[in-house]
């Protein structure tokens, strides 16, 4: 018998129809964990091609883009730019900002501001009704007049001269649409959801008068690229450093630097699922091979090669993996759309305020998604088809003999994974490379796998000591059991390491989650202290958007029953790309309140008064680890004169912002910025006032002017706490798919184990046992797994959650937290666990019980 | 309307109805209608508002629409000519006596255009400007004559003025850069410089003219400079009024002589192509003194045509210009035929503008001077051409 053909019928076919539900459990296991991996990458990817779509849309035919570090490039820099027109270059300025529709759904759209008369050169405009071209179309000229796309007028029902109010700047604004575009050029960006208007327009709806964000160069026609390098030379020599100039894309690596580590951090979690379900694949194709020996042994006799039975095999897993992932992928694609309906999902919700990205299947992604599943899975077959190979011809081989081989690698195994898990140790030593913690994640796939390593020994040591008091207290099931667990042992280890996994995962991000929501509880409650909170009301937008005008902090302040107001005031700042943030408050408060606990545990008191004294800043702890700068270190601040040398005097603790702030007293950061206004505002009422009471108050002296969300401590508290949970839904969600699938690889080893031992459950019995033992002996031997399988994962979950909060947590978003073990949480799911794994256990007991001995000794 | 009202308020008018279906005129029409009594910015005219220069070569925020004119005939030293023409609009788009926040919010727009025709070259070659008040690429100052968009500007130094332009032809940098002295005082058309355009007290506009401006400078082409000297003329118009819709074009003509004297006619075309009983002229003698002319006192005879390969517009491209009483029978014959302008980028109006020849027409037929001769409304369909396309 020569070649795989026909081989494939009595080794795979005819078994796949007779173990349906054993074969589709691990599709589908392996389909859930590409599907996640899948699920995260396509939404990710979805949301930066969005992003660089609309980057390269609104940057149209400009080779060059000056942009601003700091808080925007001050108008007058145009003039300062002229003589590059006497070169042929057309300057061509624009201000975009994100705002909200101030209509019941909320929805985020980006406004972008343009001069229409310069506006041609750089991008293409083509109006479906109305005007030939954007220089005609002088109704752009009056105030609030807006362009909207084709798309957007259809999902709104606008026609020219329909009313659009819209949130942005704090106040409602009542635009008007003064021409349709159509949805070609730069109307396609932002997925449609672009609002074109007069740059004055803008300026004014944004309360950002005197300031754009972009001026883009158009080269002359056929101009070669080193006129471009040299303009871009000397317009860069002619800029304050705070202004850059270079290719318009690079605006797309700041914003992947923003999503970067988020993203990172959930495929690092699906890749767990992912190998999580290649166990699945292990387990199969064992019991396949298992299954299957004498058909193997008679193959082998009839002439097949050892060779060919080991591609079967390995077939088997690839067959699999190639289901799995086909089923996965598919199954990612509409989770990651689902995802982005959900406005974005937490990526925008967080880094990006954005109109809600379109869904795009990238083929790279889902390719990705595809090859690793199928690969891992074809690797997790080599052992179990190396196996089946070695089967002799004659095929009386006994699995016995497998296992003695096997349990004879018990001990170097451990050994191994012993060394794993030392590296393991080592590996949290390292720093992030290039931002992100590698060697954390390192660390944690170490621990895994050497964890997993440990198992058989774990299974053989426990069940060696546990022989004799299991047998005086359970009776000779126990032993059966015993015997079975440490008989069967390339089966059990690999389903106590699963399930061990599962665990460890779920104990892992339990607790980091758990450690890191303590932590945030209690900085919130030290550094939420007013009474009330304003911020600009934004619509759907995950944060607020904009900010609050001058004038109304000036109102607040003559409200009767308002005692304080401090203002937080901050603008996105960036550094060699890299992007932060730059804010102010009044350090006078601070001084006063203390309200902002330092990461070094000084009196926040006396940091706040020195710093204020000094003219210094305070840095929040994330900073602090990005840029590696601290107490006493210069940090270098983009005003738009120049970039501005300010001390640190201290670093505080900021869960709100990942990016990480450089704070400066307000009256400081107005001299340096030429800001003014609040992106956010508490208020602390006089004595006495009840915080609704002053809400309602403060709300009525608002209404009409400002368009501007006020909420009380309470549910501001709340607010943030409910914001943070659902931040971290996913990782929950991952959780629990990580903990479902190694529930199934008890289930699926235990099946395998009856229907293997069947001769030997019959031979017992033959021998007196009773059906109602043999089941016991069964679910006895789950518990066996399930105990096992949850102390070595609480072990393992142990030490992962230690890497997650102290390595990887530190070195992705440079946040200090708190271990704390949410008790009651984990022994709940782990009590969910132990049950679910007895549950999967009455299948498999019923099986064994069900076993006819008469039938099983015939065979014989 | 008033036969004398002048050429190119005509022009100015038309812009803004050529806008008419692009909503400036809406703006006109607001301005004109909206708001308080005297909160506006535009204002009629004062007729008893004695003209004060040099304040009033300078821009008038309360006027609407206002233009700078400048042509010119330069020759080099080895005697090539060169035409040019160098124009600034200012377009009022907002009523709004007080600016808003925004250093942006259109107050007024400036377009502006610069032609120049080689006659040896046979080259005729322009560019167009435009930008809003505000930020810095264009402005119009009111104290004196001080106007610019971008890096076009026309300044009044001392009773003079120096113009400076500079475009790009394929890659290379071309500038003209003169100095323009007036031989003769301004010239004042209409009555005092004040026209009436029609029954209604705000219906008038200011119309000034330097006839005869002695010009030097440079020409510099691709880093190589050339002294150029010659004879320009300068229009100044400003008015808040509004035109006749019955017009289809206009035809104008400035004519300077080598006597010394100095000839400015225009005749309207009515939606038939017939001459309107709108037509005028200011003849200018050599010591300045000047006197308007009347339909009566002059005529215009076109005797050939041009076709324009772009616009399909077809031109008139020869005329026979006779003043009886001033004893002037003129032949003027363009420079070069195709001086055309299509100006998408700015008004938005395809106009031909250019420099002729002027011979006698009689006797010798020797030279006789120079001229500039605008014509409008030729190179497109309805009322006012391609000044009418688009629309609500």
């Amino acid at each position: 018998m020569r070649g795989l053909g026909p081989l494939l019928a009595p080794l795979l076919l005819r078994p796949l129809r007779r173990d349906r539900l054993r074969f589709a459990l691990t599709v589908s296991g392996i389909a859930v964990g590409v599907a996640t991996v899948a699920a995260i990458r396509l939404a990710n990817s979805s949301v930066l091609s969005s992003f660089s779509r609309t980057v390269d849309l609104v940057a149209g035919k400009a080779s060059l883009t000056v942009l601003a570090d700091g808080p925007g490039i001050p108008e007058g820099t145009l003039e300062r730019l002229a003589w590059v027109r006497s070169q042929g270059v057309s300057l061509v300025p624009a201000l975009s900002v994100t705002a909200a529709l101030g209509t019941p759904d909320g929805e985020v759209v980006e406004l972008l501001g343009v001069d229409p008369l310069s506006d041609g050169s750089a991008r293409d405009y083509r109006f479906a009704s109305g005007p030939r071209a954007l220089a005609d179309a002088f109704a752009v000229f009056e105030p609030g007049a807006v362009l909207v796309s084709e798309t957007f007028a259809a999902r709104h029902g606008l026609s020219r001269g329909s009313p659009l109010p819209l949130l942005a700047g704090g106040a409602r604004r009542s635009l008007h649409v003064a021409g349709i575009l159509r949805a070609e050029g730069v109307a396609r960006a932002a997925s449609g959801s672009l609002l074109v208007a007069d740059l004055a327009t803008v300026q004014e709806v944004a309360g950002r008068a005197g300031w754009l964000d972009r001026i883009d160069l158009v080269l002359p026609d056929g101009a070669p690229g080193a006129f471009r390098d040299r303009l871009a030379e000397e317009v860069r020599a002619s800029l304050p450093p705070t202004l850059t100039v270079g290719r318009p894309e690079r605006r797309n690596e700041t914003v992947d630097r923003m999503v970067r580590s988020f993203r990172v951090n959930l495929t690092a979690l699906g890749l767990i699922a992912l190998l999580v379900g290649t166990y699945f694949v292990y387990n199969t194709v064992s019991i396949s091979v298992l299954r299957r020996r004498a058909d193997i042994g008679t193959v082998r006799g009839l002439g097949a090669s050892a060779r060919a039975v080991f591609a079967v095999f390995l077939l088997e897993g690839a067959a699999l993996g190639t289901l799995g992932s086909l089923l996965g992928v598919a199954l990612g694609t509409l989770l990651a759309r689902g995802a982005l309906a959900a406005v974005g999902g937490t990526a925008t919700d967080f880094y990006l305020a954005a109109p809600p990205p379109a869904f795009r299947a990238d083929a790279g992604v889902l390719l990705f998604s595809f090859v690793a599943g199928v690969v891992a899975s074809t690797l997790s077959a080599l052992a179990p088809a190396a196996e089946a190979a070695r089967v002799a011809p004659a095929a009386t081989m006994r699995h016995g003999s497998v296992e003695a081989a096997r349990r004879r690698t018990t001990r170097p195994l451990a050994l191994l994974g012993l060394v794993l898990l030392a590296l393991a140790a080592a590996a949290t030593r390292p720093g992030p490379v290039a931002g992100l913690p590698v060697f954390g994640f390192a660390s944690v796939f170490l621990v895994v796998a050497g964890a997993s390593l440990l198992a058989p020994l774990a299974v053989t040591a426990v069940a060696r000591r546990a022989d004799r008091p299991a047998l005086a207290l359970l009776g000779v099931e126990a032993r059966i059991a015993r015997a079975n667990l440490t008989g069967s042992l390339s089966r059990t280890s690999v389903a106590v390491a699963a399930l061990a996994m599962g665990v460890a995962m779920m104990v892992a991000v339990a607790v980091m989650v758990g450690s890191f929501r303590g932590t945030v509880e209690q900085w919130v409650s030290q550094t939420l202290k007013a009474d009330l909170f304003a911020a600009p009301e934004s619509g759907r937008a995950g944060r607020s958007l904009g900010r609050i005008p001058q004038d109304a902090l000036d109102l607040l302040e003559r409200i009767p029953g308002v005692a304080e107001v401090d203002a937080f005031l901050s603008f996105e700042a960036t550094r060699d790309g890299i992007p932060y943030t730059v804010g102010c408050g009044r350090l006078e408060a601070i001084a006063r309140r203390g309200n902002l606990p330092m990461a070094d545990g000084r009196d926040p008191r006396a940091v706040a008064a020195e710093a204020l004294a000094r003219g210094e800043a305070l840095v929040s702890e994330p900073f602090a680890t990005r840029f590696g700068l601290g107490r006493g270190d210069v940090v270098r601040l983009p005003a738009p004169g120049g970039e501005v040398p300010v001390t640190i005097a201290g670093v505080y603790t900021d869960y709100s912002n990942d990016r990480g702030t450089v704070t400066v007293d307000r009256a400081l950061f107005r001299r340096l910025f030429g800001l003014d206004g609040a992106s956010s505002a508490a208020i602390y009422l006089s004595p006495g006032v009840d915080p609704e009471e002053g809400r309602r108050r403060v709300l009525a002296a608002l209404h009409g002017r400002f368009a501007i969300a006020v909420r009380t401590n309470a549910t501001l508290r709340a607010a943030a706490l409910a914001l943070f949970d659902r931040t971290f839904a996913i990782t929950y969600a991952l959780d629990a798919i990580a903990v479902a699938v190694a529930v199934l690889g008890v289930f699926n080893t235990l099946v395998a184990l009856v229907l293997e031992r069947q001769r030997e459950i019959g031979l017992l019995r033959v021998l007196g046992a009773s059906a109602a033992r043999v089941e016991r002996a069964v679910r006895l031997e789950a518990a066996a797994i399930a105990a096992l399988g949850t102390v070595l994962g609480l072990a393992q979950g142990g030490a992962m959650a230690w890497v997650l909060v102290h390595v990887i947590n530190v070195q992705s978003f440079g946040w200090t937290i708190r271990m704390e073990v949410p008790g009651r949480f984990l022994a709940f799911s782990l009590a969910l666990v132990l049950a679910a794994t007895l549950l999967s256990a009455l299948h498999p007991a019923r099986l064994a019980a069900g076993t006819d001995p008469a039938a099983v000794l015939k065979e014989e | 309307m008033d036969p004398r009202r002048p050429r190119r308020a005509a022009f100015l008018a038309a812009l803004s109805l050529a806008s008419a279906g692009t909503v400036l005129a809406a703006f006109a029409a607001r301005a004109l209608s909206a708001g308080a009594p005297g909160a506006e910015r535009f204002r009629p005219l004062d007729p008893a508002a004695p003209l004060s220069f040099p304040r009033d070569h300078g821009s008038h925020d309360d006027a609407r629409v206002e233009w700078w004119y400048v042509t010119g005939h330069l020759e080099d030293g080895s005697g090539r000519r060169l035409g040019y023409q160098l124009t600034f609009f200012r377009t009022g788009i907002s009523d709004e006596p007080q600016g808003r926040a925004s250093a942006w919010a259109a107050r007024d727009l400036f377009l502006a255009h610069f032609a120049r025709t080689d006659a040896a070259e046979g080259r005729f070659r322009y560019a167009e400007r435009a930008h809003r008040s505000g930020v810095g690429a264009a402005w119009a100052r009111t104290t004196h004559l001080d106007v610019g968009n971008e890096d076009w500007t026309l300044r009044d130094v001392g009773g003079a003025f120096v113009l400076f332009a500079r475009d790009r032809v394929d890659g290379e940098e071309e500038t003209l850069s003169l100095l323009l002295r007036p031989a003769k005082p301004p010239v004042l058309h209409g009555e005092n410089g004040l026209s009436r355009k029609g029954p209604e007290p705000d219906a008038v506009s200011r119309y000034v003219s330097f006839t005869r401006l002695e010009t030097t400078g440079f020409l510099t082409r691709g880093g190589e400079a050339r002294p150029v000297r010659g004879l320009s003329w300068m229009d100044h118009e400003w008015g808040s009024g509004s035109i006749g819709r019955e017009t289809a074009g206009w035809d104008w003509y400035s004519v300077q002589l080598d006597d010394g004297r100095d000839l400015m006619l225009y005749r309207m075309r009515g939606t038939g192509g017939e001459t309107t009983r709108f037509a005028s002229g200011t003849l200018v003698e050599k010591d300045g003194s000047s006197r308007g002319l009347s339909p009566a006192d002059f005529s215009v005879e076109a005797t050939g045509r041009w076709t324009s390969p772009r616009s399909g517009g077809v031109y008139p491209s020869r005329w026979l210009l006779r003043v009886p009483a001033a004893g002037l029978a003129l032949e003027v014959t363009p420079l070069l035929a195709d001086q055309e302008l299509v100006t998408d980028r700015s008004t938005r109006v395809t106009y031909w503008e250019g420099a002729c020849d002027v011979r006698l027409a009689e006797g010798s037929g020797a030279r006789a001077g120079n001229a500039y001769v605008e014509l409008t409304g030729y190179a497109g369909k309805g009322a006012l051409g391609a000044l009418g396309e688009g629309g609500p």
